[in-house]
This record gives structure tokens, sequence and C-alpha cells, in this order.
């Protein structure tokens, strides 16, 4: 029985191409012994033959319209090149990977993380505070009265319960108005039934802690001394022509 | 200026693509002028000599490359990814209308062979050759899909078996197994002008 290829071997494609049967050498005829009978052979090149002769001089030509058709398209293309030119351009720009992971990251840093904002309190504040309630602890001159302990302090400035109050420095004319206060409670008469502080509270949280030293006074304390009258009177003057 | 001045002529296939999807018509010319008729003959003969149907079909294809041409993968050779494009397009328009069985019907009616069937297609008989030469086309037509196309990049369009591999996605074996079955189906419905063959042929498909 003869076997028949499966396929078309390029060689034996090329003898068809080339030669009949009858051309072949012996060594060619032996490489289709097994393949192509020489019949087989025959009708298998007529028809090769034919299609590749036919190939060859059917030559149909496109339209030309075609060609005009397409340069309208590229026309447009060339449009919307132009015009998304500038973007790739920026988009394709060449930049290390490491810049923008780092712009990302930092914003997602700024956007994300709990900021807190720290107490605007330094070491001069707590020093001019400390420094302002001694100077009011320091100043005599109360009149004994019958004066109840939760009595509103003269100067509400920078004591209220508002707490960014409670950094605010002590200015010159605070510190005058205070002592001008005091002079007047100095001098008012004791006959006088007053509702008076009985205490000068200090105008930070400093001193509102340091509660031991501003206590309400008693009835004792209040003793008027002559001499811390007229210290006091001095003290003033010096301070108001200042 | 300078790029009036450039030769797209020396440029590749695969260099010229990236010109014409920026929309350079010089580049676009040299590519169109080295495809449009192996594309056209190839769809002229895949769809059964329909020169509309062709002409439809070439203008899409260069509207790929126009379009969709940065999707080309410059390594890749260029003429084969044309012909993979150009015979899905071909797919499409087989499923898309059904004229290729209706044409085939038409076209084998109207042909009717010759009374003698020994004529000889050697003889330089100018009706012969053309009755032959139809008859051939007929048959052309009828065969698969995946046997025509095959046999036209083969013989017509002259890719080799490794390029058509590539067209076709299947391997090189494959390729040449469906050119001898195109062969043998063509010789088969031929068989009318070659008596003698025909008598082996029938002896081959008994024993076969």
């Amino acid at each position: 029985m003869r076997s028949r290829p499966a396929n078309i071997d390029p060689q034996i494609e090329q003898l068809m191409l080339t030669r009949s049967y009858a051309q072949l050498t012996e060594e060619e005829i032996r490489l289709l012994e097994d393949k192509f009978s020489p019949a087989y052979y025959d009708a298998t090149r007529k028809t090769l033959l034919a299609a590749t002769d036919m190939f060859a001089r059917d030559l149909p030509l496109p339209s030309p319209k075609v060609k005009a058709n397409l340069l309208k398209v590229l026309a447009t293309q060339k449009e919307k090149s132009v015009n998304s030119n500038w973007w790739s351009t920026l988009l394709n720009y060449p930049v290390p990977a490491w810049q923008p992971a780092l712009t990302v990251s930092l914003v997602v840093l700024y956007f994300f993380i709990p900021w807190t904002e720290t107490p605007n309190v330094n070491e001069k504040d707590l020093l001019a505070a400390q420094e302002t309630d001694t100077t009011y602890e320091s100043a005599p001159g109360y009149l004994a009265a019958a004066v109840p302990v939760t009595t509103v302090p003269v100067r509400r400035k920078n004591v209220g319960p508002v707490s960014a109050d409670l950094h605010q420095k002590n200015t010159i004319l605070d510190t005058l108005q205070g002592v001008a206060q005091t002079i007047q409670r100095t001098f008012r008469p004791a006959a006088e039934v007053l509702s008076v502080p009985a205490m000068q509270l200090s105008n930070s949280t400093f001193a509102a802690n340091d509660s031991a030293e501003v206590r309400p006074k008693t009835m004792e304390e209040y003793f008027i001394d002559p001499a811390n009258i007229m210290a006091v009177q001095d003290q003033s003057r010096r301070l108001v022509s200042f | 200026m300078i790029n009036l001045l450039k030769n797209y002529k020396k440029y590749s296939d695969e260099k010229l693509v990236p010109l014409v999807v920026k929309g350079n018509e010089r580049a676009f010319n040299e590519l169109y002028s080295r495809y449009e008729k192996k594309m056209y003959r190839f769809f002229y003969r895949m769809l059964n000599r329909d020169t509309e149907r062709a002409n439809d079909l070439l203008q899409d294809l260069f509207i790929k490359i126009i379009e969709k041409g940065d999707r080309f993968d410059t390594d890749r050779k260029f003429s084969t990814w044309l012909y993979a494009v150009a015979g899905n397009l071909c797919k499409n328009e087989y499923r898309r209308v059904e004229r290729l069985t209706n044409n085939q019907e038409k076209m084998i009616t109207d042909v009717r062979p010759g009374p003698d069937n020994e004529m000889d297609f050697y003889l330089p008989n100018a009706i012969d050759r053309s009755l032959f030469t139809t008859r051939l086309t007929n048959a052309l037509e009828e065969l698969e899909d995946i046997h025509r196309t095959c046999f036209i990049l083969r013989y017509q369009e002259e890719l080799s078996i490794k390029e058509i591999s590539e067209v076709m996605d299947c391997p090189e074996g494959t390729v040449k197994s469906r050119l001898y079955y195109a062969l043998r189906k063509l010789s088969d419905k031929l068989q009318v002008f070659r008596p003698e063959a025909v008598k082996e042929m029938n002896y081959e498909k008994q024993t076969g």
C-alpha cells in the first residue's frame, strides 16, 4: 500500500514547480517514491502551476478612492496627534520613580497624620507670670472689710476661662491699671462697706495654681499699717510718673 | 525642512508604522505603496474576487494601521502582523455575510467543463487554458477558509512556511499539512482534466 504524505515538503514543492515527473533524476524519484505516484505527482504539479500562473496573471488593482479616503483619515489622525502631543510629552517625561513616589508620600503624610498644636508658652512667659504674681502679692494696702471669698477679681482681663487668654503676657498698661486700682482701694474710706476683692488674682494659670500664696486673708490680716500705706503711695507715684 | 528631505524608501516597515500613527503623510504613502496591491489581491482572492468588498477591506485594514498602529509590536515583522489582521478582517466578513457560499454556488453553476476530458494543460490552447483557470478559481473558492488562506498566502503572497505559521498562529507542520490538503482537494476537483490521475487518486483514496 502506498503511503500518502500528510504534508507538502518544501523540497518536493520546489520539484513540482520546476520539473515534471519525467524530468526527475533517480535520486529525486527516490525522494518521492513513498509519497507520490507519477500520475499523482503530475496532477498535483499541474494544479500548482495553474494556480501560480493564475495568481501571476490575475493582478487587479485597488481603487484610487481608497487612498483618497485614507488620506482624509490620516489628516484627522494628525490633528489628534498634535492636540495630544504636549499632553503625552508631559505624561511621558522621564522622571525617576522615586520622585513622584516621595511627593505622593509627603502629601499623604500631610493630610493623614493628626497634627497637634503645641502650647505657645516658653520659659520667659512663665517667669513673667510668676513675677507679676509676686508683684501683686507683695502689694499691701487692702482695706479691712467683710469680704466674701467668692468675690469677682478686679481685673478680668486674661483671667477668663478661655484657655487662649491664659498665655497672654501682661503689658505695662495692665500693670499700671492694677496699681491704680490698688491705690484707689487703699485710700477708700475704711467706714465704707465695700464689696472689694479680698485678693488680687493673677492673670495666669500658673498663678491660679499657686493658690497657696493668694489665699483669702483673714480679718486680722487686713490690719492697716500706716507705714505700709505710705510705702504704697510712694510706689504708686513712682509707677504713675513712669 | 529636515523632515521633508527624509527618504522613507530606506525605512523599514516597522519604522514607518509609528510615523503613520502620528499622521505623517509621506510615511503613509510609502507604506501604502508597499502593500496596497498585495493586500488588495489577498482580499480579492479571499473574498471570491469581489472587488468592491476587497476595496472596503483594504481601506479598513489601513485605517486600522493609522488609528491602532501603536498596538503593533515593533519587535514583530510588520508584514506578518498585517496579514494576520487582514485574515481576521476576512473572517469577520465571512461571518457578516454568507456571500461566500452563495457566490460559490453561483460560480459553479456558471462553469461547464469542456467535452474533451483529455485536454492537456500544456497545450497552447487559450480557451482550454482559460477554462482550466476558471475551474481552478472556483475550486479554490470552494476550499475551507483555513486551507484557502494557507494556499493563497503560500502561492499568491509567496510567504514562507514560517511566516504563514506566524500569520495563522499555528505550527509549521500544520501549515504544511494544510497546504497538502488544499492541493489535494484542488487536484480532486480538477481531475476531469487528467483522467490518468483520476484513477490513481481514486485508488489512493480507497486504499488510504
